[in-house]
């Protein structure tokens, strides 16, 4: 290329960035569906010979879309997707970067084989053999371990593979560790799962409570909403009650800086303020709500027992002002105006978490609690009023919980307890009744320490199938959950991914997968958008789609012949036609896109989603959009309607008509939604003489998750390079520590060694430490607590005790465990 | 390297907007759009790979700057940075620890 040529070229992206982000800009946030820049859907520029098409981030739960620029089979380009009511047209630094994920110099690219300590590449055939051969063996001892990252058919041939073909439950899912308490927190308050509101409520709302959560730097895109209104005057009064100052803390006009665990007293002390001041909304109550509290002769039952409220009030009224500052460290008056900014009828409040309040052994009552304030207070279900959780992968909700692809779950939310339920699953997938086991499987710490439990000591689960995710790196407490596998020989893991990972490193099997936009997929994002890309590109090598995984292994299991593997008519569980009625052997690599196997899927688990007011619309309308809000009904004009508020009258096409609100999936069968009374409780392990500082883990804004992805791309990887320890300064000198030294993060567990960060950027009280877990260098979940919530069983990632000091000379900086 | 287009969320007060516009005026590898209303459209041009990601962090840290949002990347060398023999599948991952721009 010519110097010249060169220059043009540059001038010219410039030229096209400026003239993107001043359209963008232009519009604004609140701008109406008509726009100045062209919707670009496989669309190609003559100047750049580069063709655009739609695509949902690959990272996490907000779901914004993206457009991806296509040439000679390679991404070139991403921009923000002006069309996207998510993210209309905006993107965060790791979205700005999401095509170089493809571009790895160590994509897994054929099926590994470990032999001792080396792996040796064996053909994909061989691979799929050996996998159902294993299974074939033991069913009942094999257990699939999946994801939110995986898409909605991946998921969905998972579950159905097991549920319905080895009639097993012995599957469950990454979002058991950051979801499950939000899922049981909506399905003792609402009866059903996933939030009424969605968000648009962040461009309502007058008052934005961010519980234990860091949207500047987890969900920028969402966050930059609020900020943008603020920026155009709007008064937005935003509160952040975290345990750490961090840049979200730096856009709120009040900081609550609570100590770890004691978010359930201060939504006791709501409530207790709403009702001695006389301020909660009491038409509300009597119309749509009951009180609810655990029953101490049954205290493993989710939905509790019934109480009045004044029983209710009661209970509450221990949770003074004073009380609660007494146990959360936060200031009576904050808890005031707390109470007294719930109490008003003239504003509208949305709250906001995540996984502050679901990685808590206490996640499901304090999910529930904050429904109740909104409750109480009437502050739901209007634009801007709204308890609102967010999700941290892309598909956890579209995926996982409503796919169904946990231990007790069917898909569309229907569960595996109940006989009614199984039946109607067994009629969807046309299996005969029996098929599906009755008996809930393995929830995820269950299934892992049974798997690094030797055979003759109770550990039944011989083989676990892990895809799209990473429990060597995120399971708590590693060395019981994980790292003893390394003992068992009998024991066989088999992780399908893209890059080499902490789980790979155990691995007996590993199989290279397509990765985002080199396969057909759909997600579910956390305001029940259901969003839909098309395959762009190839995978690297002989990579291939998970799905296809899946379904290989069906069909050998088949060919073995597992009756399992037939339907009650004796045809492949995953049979597929093409337009013509010929049957396709989409088991076979060379044919799998001869059909669309996602749209395949997707038909035929649309029906399960009627069951809970959850509809689908029909595969070829999200072809046309970027992504439609569940429950989607079809209009008299054969048009397909999206809904917004759930549960509202004015929006809900299921409550009926004249009512203002209807929670139709009532506990209660009475269309109630339950005000739930959980009082603090002491967390399970507390600092003390020996081990004197709290440990929170989490996330930095450069990294996703366990940095699989994240660290290959060479920006982020460089600006966040390694984890480290934030800690108070005066805590540090206290200890003779200074930044950048070495130090050693013990618990009762485990130790690791880190660099220590102090006035960085998030900034804990003195007592506490923070860490994040996306580097597979130095893991810190090698320190952390494997105790978890009764109702969810999520593990409480954001609490325990250690203790730090000065790593010894020659530390490594792979941590003090290995 | 990339050429990102970006948009600034500025302060509504005046006297940080003002410093943020004198910062970002001295900072050759910005150009500035035009202002629609308190957001402001620029384009940054990284000379080295190390210039967006920092570039990034220092916007943050401008006083009047409330939040950075990205709009687009026209990354130059994203086809260089797909490893052509992995790519098609002739050279094996190793599953070395290692991957790019790790320290």
């Amino acid at each position: 290329m010519t110097t010249q040529t060169h220059t043009d070229r540059r001038e010219f992206l410039r030229a096209s960035a400026m003239a993107a982000a001043t359209a963008v800009a232009t519009v604004g946030m609140t701008r109406s569906r008509t726009h100045a820049l062209p919707i670009i859907d496989g669309g190609a520029d003559p100047k750049t010979e580069v063709t655009w098409y739609k695509a949902p981030c690959r990272f996490c739960g907000t779901g914004c879309h993206v457009q991806v620029g296509v040439k000679d089979g390679r991404v070139v380009g991403i921009a923000g997707d002006l069309e996207a009511d998510v993210n209309k047209g905006l993107l965060c630094v790791k979205g700005y970067h999401v095509a170089k994920i493809l571009y790895g110099s160590d994509r897994l690219t054929q099926p590994l084989f470990r032999q001792g300590d080396e792996f040796v590449p064996i053909p994909w055939d061989q691979a799929i053999d050996l996998i159902a051969q294993r299974i074939n063996a033991a069913p009942n001892r094999f257990g699939f371990y999946g994801s939110g990252q995986w898409t909605i058919a991946e998921g969905y041939a998972a579950n159905k593979f097991m549920k319905a073909g080895l009639g097993s439950n012995l599957i469950d899912g990454n979002p058991r560790l950051c979801m499950s308490s939000a899922v049981t927190g909506f399905l003792s308050t609402y009866g059903v799962d996933e939030p009424a509101g969605c968000y648009d409520d962040l461009d309502a709302c007058n008052v934005l409570i961010i519980w234990g959560n860091n949207p500047a730097e987890m969900h920028p895109v969402l966050f930059s909403r609020v900020v943008d209104r603020r920026a155009r005057g709007e008064e937005v009064l935003i509160i952040d009650i975290s345990t750490r100052r961090t840049r979200t803390t730096e856009q709120a006009q009040h900081f609550l800086q609570l100590l770890p665990h004691s978010d359930l007293a201060i939504a006791n002390g709501i409530a207790h303020l709403l009702i001695r001041n006389g301020t909660y909304d009491k038409s509300f109550v009597e119309q749509y709500c009951n009180f609810r509290q655990l029953d101490p002769e049954r205290p493993d039952n989710m939905y509790g027992k019934a109480m009045t409220f004044d029983e209710f009030a009661t209970a509450v009224a221990e949770y003074t002002p004073e009380r609660v500052q007494a146990i959360s460290g936060v200031p009576a008056e904050k808890i005031r105006l707390l109470g007294d900014l719930f109490g008003r009828r003239d504003i509208r409040i949305t709250s906001l978490w995540c996984m502050g309040f679901n990685q808590h052994t206490r996640g499901t009552a304090i999910n529930c609690l904050v429904h109740g304030v909104h409750l109480l207070s009437g502050h739901f279900g209007r634009p801007g009023d709204a308890p609102t959780s967010l999700t941290g992968q892309p598909s956890a909700c579209g995926t996982v919980r409503e796919v169904g692809t946990l231990c007790h779950l069917l898909p569309g939310g229907l569960l595996i307890a109940r006989d009614e339920d199984r039946r109607k699953a067994e009629h969807h997938w046309n299996v005969p009744e029996g098929r599906i086991n009755p008996k809930p499987g393995y929830h995820t710490v269950l299934m892992f320490e049974k798997f690094c439990t030797p055979s003759d000591q109770g550990g039944d689960i011989d083989t676990i199938w892990v895809q799209v995710t990473n429990p060597g790196q995120t399971l708590p407490n590693l060395d019981k959950l994980f790292n003893r596998k390394a003992q068992l020989k009998n024991k066989f893991l088999i992780v399908s991914d893209v890059y080499p990972t902490a789980t790979t490193r155990m691995a007996d099997l590993i199989l290279p997968s397509a990765l985002w936009v080199e396969k057909n997929g759909m997600y579910g994002n956390s305001e029940r958008r259901t969003q839909q890309w098309s395959k762009l590109v190839n995978p690297p090598g002989q990579a291939r789609d998970d799905c296809w995984q899946i379904i290989a292994v069906a069909h050998r299991l088949l060919e073995l012949g597992h009756e399992g593997m037939k339907d009650k008519d004796g045809r492949f569980i995953f049979e597929t036609r093409n337009d013509a009625g010929v049957e396709v052997p989409i088991w076979q690599w060379e044919h799998y896109y001869d059909v669309n196997v996602d749209r395949r899927l997707f038909e035929e688990y649309r029906p399960f989603t009627r069951h809970k007011h959850k509809d689908l619309a029909p595969y070829d309308e999200y072809v046309k959009t970027r992504g439609l809000r569940w429950p989607v009904v079809q209009q008299s004009d054969g048009t397909w309607r999206e809904t917004r508020f759930r549960f509202s009258g004015f929006d809900d096409q299921y409550v009926e008509k004249g009512r203002d609100f209807q929670f139709y999936h009532s506990v209660t069968k009475d269309d109630r939604a339950l005000i739930w009374f959980r009082p603090y409780e002491q967390p399970p392990e507390m600092p003390d003489g020996e081990y004197p500082f709290w440990l929170c883990t989490g996330r930095v804004l450069e990294h996703w998750h366990t940095g699989t992805l994240t660290r290959r791309v060479a920006e982020l990887q460089r600006a966040m390079p390694s984890a480290y320890v934030e800690m108070h300064p005066d805590d540090a000198r206290e200890a003779g520590i200074h930044r950048g030294d070495m130090v050693r993060v013990e618990s009762r567990r485990g130790a690791i060694d880190l660099p220590i960060w102090i006035d960085g950027r998030g900034k804990p009280p003195r007592g506490q430490v923070f860490v994040p877990f996306y580097d597979e260098t130095r893991l810190i979940n090698q320190v952390t607590l494997d105790a978890h919530d009764p109702f969810s069983k999520q593990p409480d990632y954001k609490k325990c005790a250690v203790k730090v000091y000065r790593a010894p000379p020659g530390a490594s900086a792979r941590g003090a465990a290995q | 390297m990339a050429i990102s287009g970006l948009i600034l969320t500025l302060s509504p007060d005046n006297r940080l907007r003002d410093e943020a516009m004198r910062c970002l005026r001295l900072d050759g590898r910005v150009s500035i759009g035009e202002q629609q209303q308190h957001r402001l459209p620029i384009v940054v041009d990284g000379a080295t790979r190390n210039d967006d990601q920092e570039m990034w962090q220092r916007l943050h840290e401008i006083p009047g700057v409330l939040f950075v949002d990205v709009v687009c990347v026209q990354e130059n060398s994203m086809a260089m940075l797909c490893d052509k023999e992995v790519a098609d599948g002739t050279r094996d991952s190793g599953l070395s620890r290692s991957c790019e721009g790790e320290t």
